[in-house]
């Protein structure tokens, strides 16, 4: 009896994930707990490791295939074992080309019904199975029954509108509406010589999409306030004479908790018609990855203390490069702040990381002559601070407010520490 | 005593014997944790059950009640169907569906035990009203005890049947207890009879213990109902030994009401009579006792060894027609 | 065709019956020289006599369990309640007795009665002679439970009952029995346990019966005029249910929605819609509604007893918020 490889579970809400890469070739014998495929998902790439000892008999999903969660892989078994055609729940693996084959029975894409955000999705049963015998990822649909309730009308009005690619297009594949997550539209671009195309796949998938709809569906302004870092340096070199190894960074990321504090009114999250002020200042830190973006959070940053605060970010992006992030560690942020200060960026309009309703950009750090009350000139180093915020929730001078907050703090860093 | 035949006393006698050989076999089942739910005895009223039916044609009907085992084997039922039934196996009068206070046989003229006090009234009366309709001769005679008589059947059914002169009789044998409940505590006439007046029909008291007085009443009274004059109201004085179910330690009877049950134990009593008048000797009376006593046990072997019914049984026979369906949904 | 009332249809029924099979009785209060209440056995004493037509003492107990009696014995007795209100009274006889003897001895014995019995509010009979009971009857095993609209469905159901083996309620409302409708010609019967669709619609199923069908219909054509084609399905028939015309609606529309006029809770809407949802939930694109009176007594003054159950419009609101629109 062949043992199935299914896609693993790797977090609350993934539904899906990709394949990546298969270490192993059908054929080749496998040892249980060995690593036999990597996988990419929202956020993370991992390894599915044998479950089984024996041969990999068969691969079922291959590279770049999207895959739902429980979904077969593949299978282990002995060598000349008979597996696939007579095999249960054979491919409900991503074949988004041909939706006619979906019909058969799946349960384990029922499984987990959430939206890209963590929420529950209101479906109707009706909804949902005639969503699923169209292909239609509802997960993307719009609800129009009570309570937001996805019904059989908007499942046909999805599938009215998706679009509908022409049979000859190369990049067909990417183009059927089963492809979960996505709407882009298609534009099939004429391919010019050397190109290559691939699969919008995993992390540069969760990116494209959530970037793409913080944007359509925020109105947001970008306020750029210019900080005097001079003693914020002074104080850090003074921390570091003393053996403690703090961030710039990191004293931002303090100061900027301590002035959220102050000004509860930039916590905030809309959802429909509901304003919910959130309790907790959880700041996602925006860390850049080789295939991507990721935003780990930091629970109850104004809690930390300066050190434990910078140990935490220290830690996060550690394990956020290494891709040892636990699920729950990069959801629930309430306020974000990304940094593109060591790349010499001086000013930038960051997008919002939803739900939060603001985001601060950090920028690199200059020289600048000032001229001091005595009437001397002298250098100082300076530092803007790039606040996008949805223009919804956040009014201007309420933003403004916030900013000259974390600038007063910036500028006198002993009462970050207060 | 002379006037009757030999055989028609022996046989009242037997008929006696074998109801409470019965009684006694079922009790000493269900103390043995051999029957499920619970039975009721009518061990010491033999004499009202025997009597009564052998006042009635084969083709009489009769009813019967939760305390219904006497009157169902005295109108002539199969002791071992009956057995199995009490022990809920297929081989039982209603294929183990029915139990002790359900037992019937239509084709004997058993319209059924009833385990609703006062139920089988309105019912007799029906298959009274039934023989009319179809003009048969057919009589019915319904057993229910001196508990029934309070219920608003009893009223109502002896009334329809007086003013339409059904051929009904009413038989109540009166024990006394209702459950716990002596009767005069809860009703103010001194005997059930004479509630006849009410409904201006017959009533008469009788001896209950008394075979042959039992048998005389009710022959006057079948022998009314089917001359068209109307129903009849009998009620037999009679004991109930035991408790109202089987276990029952019947705390709440003084002591007083079981030696005088003993005293008018109808068995023991019609066997001393029989001797003495010479109508049978005890070689004669002990055959009985032991033919009795063998197709007693022959029950009890065939209902324990008899299978339970198939579980499919559980869910037929709720409809004649288009049971599964009414069953599904 | 010919014109008919309800009531006169009904009577051509049970006449038609007791004709064909002298075995079939009818027996209940003022049946018999006044010819019912409901003018039903008008004509019958003189044509079956007295043994046939039994006007019966007020003892519904009493003759409900004569009639059981009767039943076991091979009669075929029709039993007139004066009012399905008056169950309480005689209970026993229809729950313990006729429902359960059958299965109680083995299949030994057939209890064909039919118990006839007006139902329904709207006549101003305050809170002992309005109430819908079918739900009380439908959750006891061993009876059959029906409730036809139409003259012609009364008729013919009518005679199906009558010669079912099994005991079967009969539901009459009372507002209907003047209502004058088409009857075909001739002999005719129309079985238990079939639903009829009244109205063909696509885009919402109403599961209905008696003169919640007639509201319903008049509920149907103000969706139509707004756009929303509705399918009335006059169940007719409780116990046994047309299970596989209800499916097939709830299929075709995806949408369904129980119309009665007996109390919300622990109703028939109850129980279809849990069945509903249990075997065709992926079926569903909205959970089952429930249109049905208020958990009310039935009050007495008009404007009272008219908020108390459904009407059109409650229907109407129903369904668009049913279908979100």
């Amino acid at each position: 009896m062949a043992t199935e490889i299914k896609m693993p579970q790797l977090g609350l809400t993934m539904e899906e994930g990709t394949v990546e890469r298969w270490l192993k070739a059908e054929g080749d014998s496998v040892k249980a707990g060995e690593p036999i495929l990597e996988i990419t998902t929202d956020k993370l790439t991992n390894e599915v490791e044998a479950e089984a000892d024996g041969v990999l008999l068969k691969i079922v999903a291959h590279e770049g295939e999207d895959v739902p969660v429980k979904g077969l892989l593949g299978y282990i078994g002995q060598p000349g074992e008979q597996v696939g055609a007579s095999a249960p729940a054979a491919a409900p693996a991503a074949a988004p080309a041909a939706p006619a084959a979906q019909e058969a029975p799946a349960p384990a894409q029922e499984a987990a019904p959430a939206a890209k955000d963590g929420r529950k999705i209101r479906i109707s049963p009706l909804a949902r199975k005639i969503a699923k015998q169209m292909g239609v990822d509802y997960a993307t649909v719009t609800g129009t029954g009570p309570s937001g309730r996805i019904i059989k009308r908007d499942i046909l009005a999805a599938a009215e509108s998706a679009p509908k690619a022409p049979a000859s297009a190369p990049a067909q594949k990417a183009a059927a509406p089963a492809a979960a997550g996505t709407a882009f539209p298609v534009k099939n671009l004429e391919l010019m010589e050397g190109d290559t195309v691939e699969k919008l796949t995993g992390m540069r998938k969760v990116v494209a999409q959530r970037m793409y709809t913080s944007s359509v569906e925020i109105p947001p302004v970008t306020q750029t306030v210019k900080v005097d870092v001079t003693a914020l340096l002074a104080f850090r070199r003074q921390l570091k004479e003393s053996g403690h190894a703090i961030s710039v960074n990191d004293l931002v990321l303090k100061a900027v908790s301590k002035a959220l504090r102050k000004h509860p009114e930039m916590l905030v999250s809309l959802d429909g018609e509901q304003v919910i002020r959130r309790a907790h200042v959880n700041l996602g830190m925006a860390v850049a990855l080789d295939t991507g973006l990721i935003v780990p959070v930091i629970r109850d940053a104004d809690l930390l203390s300066l050190e434990a605060l910078s140990a935490k970010a220290k830690d996060l992006a550690e394990r956020a490069r290494s891709n040892q992030l636990g699920a729950d560690e990069y959801k629930g942020s309430t306020f974000t702040v990304s940094n593109l200060g060591m790349f010499g960026v001086e000013s930038f309009t960051p997008i919002i990381n939803q739900p939060d309703a603001a985001i601060l950009g950090v920028n690199c750090t200059e020289d600048e002559l000032v001229m001091e009350a005595d009437g001397t000139i002298s250098k100082h180093q300076v530092m803007r601070i790039s606040l996008t915020y949805d223009h919804r929730l956040v009014d201007g001078a309420v933003a403004a407010k916030f900013e000259m907050t974390v600038r007063d703090l910036l500028e006198s860093p002993m009462d970050i520490l207060l | 005593m002379a006037k009757y035949e030999k055989d028609f006393l022996l046989k009242l006698y037997g008929g006696m014997v074998r109801v409470r050989r019965f009684e006694e076999k079922a009790a000493d089942c269900f103390t043995k944790g051999m029957l499920a739910g619970n039975i009721h005895l009518c061990i010491g009223q033999e004499a009202s059950v025997v009597g009564s039916n052998a006042a009635l044609r084969p083709t009489d009907y009769i009813t019967s009640t939760h305390r219904g085992h006497g009157h169902l084997l005295g109108k002539g039922a199969d002791s071992k169907k009956m057995m199995a039934e009490l022990f809920g196996k297929s081989t039982g009068y209603c294929r183990g569906k029915g139990g002790s206070m359900h037992a019937a046989d239509v084709g004997l003229g058993i319209l059924g035990a009833n385990g609703i006090v006062g139920a089988g009234i309105p019912i007799a009366t029906g298959s009274a009203m039934a023989s009319k309709i179809m003009g048969t001769d057919e009589v019915t005679l319904c057993f229910f005890g001196d508990g029934a008589s309070n219920q608003g059947t009893f009223h109502e059914s002896i009334n329809m049947a007086a003013a339409w002169h059904l051929p009904v009789v009413y038989l109540c044998e009166n024990n006394h207890y209702g459950v716990s409940t002596e009767i005069h505590r809860v009703t103010n006439t001194d005997t059930i009879a004479v509630r006849a007046k009410a409904y201006d029909i017959p009533g008469v008291t009788v001896d209950g213990c008394d075979v042959l007085a039992v048998y005389e009443a009710v022959k006057k009274a079948v022998a009314h109902a089917r001359a068209g004059k109307g129903p009849y109201l009998v009620e037999n004085i009679v004991y109930r030994w035991q408790g109202h179910y089987c276990g029952d330690p019947a705390a709440y009877r003084p002591k007083e009401y079981l030696e005088e049950a003993h005293e008018h134990d109808p068995i023991a009593n019609f066997r001393k009579k029989l001797l003495e008048d010479g109508v049978a000797t005890e070689a004669e009376l002990d055959a009985i006792d032991k033919e009795k006593a063998d197709e007693i046990e022959a029950a009890y072997e065939f209902a324990d060894s008899s299978p339970y019914p198939d579980v499919s049984e559980a869910f037929t026979d709720v409809y004649c027609e288009d049971n599964e369906e009414c069953v599904a949904r | 065709m010919s014109t008919l009332t309800v009531s006169k249809a009904i009577r051509e029924g049970l006449h038609e019956e007791m004709v064909r099979d002298k075995n079939v009785v009818v027996l209940g209060e003022d049946m018999a020289v006044m010819g019912s209440v409901f003018a039903i056995t008008q004509g019958f004493l003189d044509e079956f006599g007295p043994l046939r037509v039994i006007d019966t003492p007020i003892s519904e107990s009493g003759f409900t369990g004569m009639a059981v009696g009767m039943a076991m014995r091979g009669l075929r007795p029709v039993v007139e309640w004066m009012y399905d209100d008056f169950i309480t009274v005689c209970l026993d006889p229809v729950m313990n007795q006729a429902a359960k003897m059958r299965y109680m001895t083995g299949g030994q014995v057939k209890v064909p009665i039919v118990f006839r019995a007006p139902i329904g509010a709207g006549r101003r009979n305050a809170g002992q002679h309005s109430q819908c009971l079918e739900a009380l009857f439908t959750h006891i095993p061993g009876l059959k439970v029906v409730a036809p609209a139409t003259a012609a469905d009364a008729k013919g159901m009518l005679k199906s009952a009558i010669r079912s083996d099994d005991p079967v309620v009969f539901l009459e409302h009372k507002l209907l029995y003047a209502k004058k409708e088409e009857i075909p010609d001739g002999e005719y019967m129309i079985p238990l346990g079939k639903a009829d669709i009244k109205r063909p619609g696509k885009d919402l199923t109403i599961l209905t019966w008696s003169r919640q069908l007639y509201f319903s219909l008049e509920a149907a054509e103000t969706l139509a005029s707004q756009g929303i084609d509705a399918e009335v399905v006059d169940l007719r028939s409780l116990v046994p249910l047309d299970w596989e015309t209800i499916k097939a609606s709830v299929q075709k529309t995806g949408n369904v929605m129980v119309v009665e006029e007996g109390a919300r809770r622990g109703g028939i809407g109850a129980e279809i819609a849990a069945e509903i949802q249990e075997e065709l939930f992926d079926d569903l694109d909205a959970p089952v509604a429930r249109v049905a009176a208020a958990n009310v007594v039935s009050p007495f003054s008009p404007p009272l007893e008219d908020a108390m159950f459904p009407h059109p419009a409650d229907i109407v609101a129903a369904a668009h918020k049913l279908l979100a629109k």
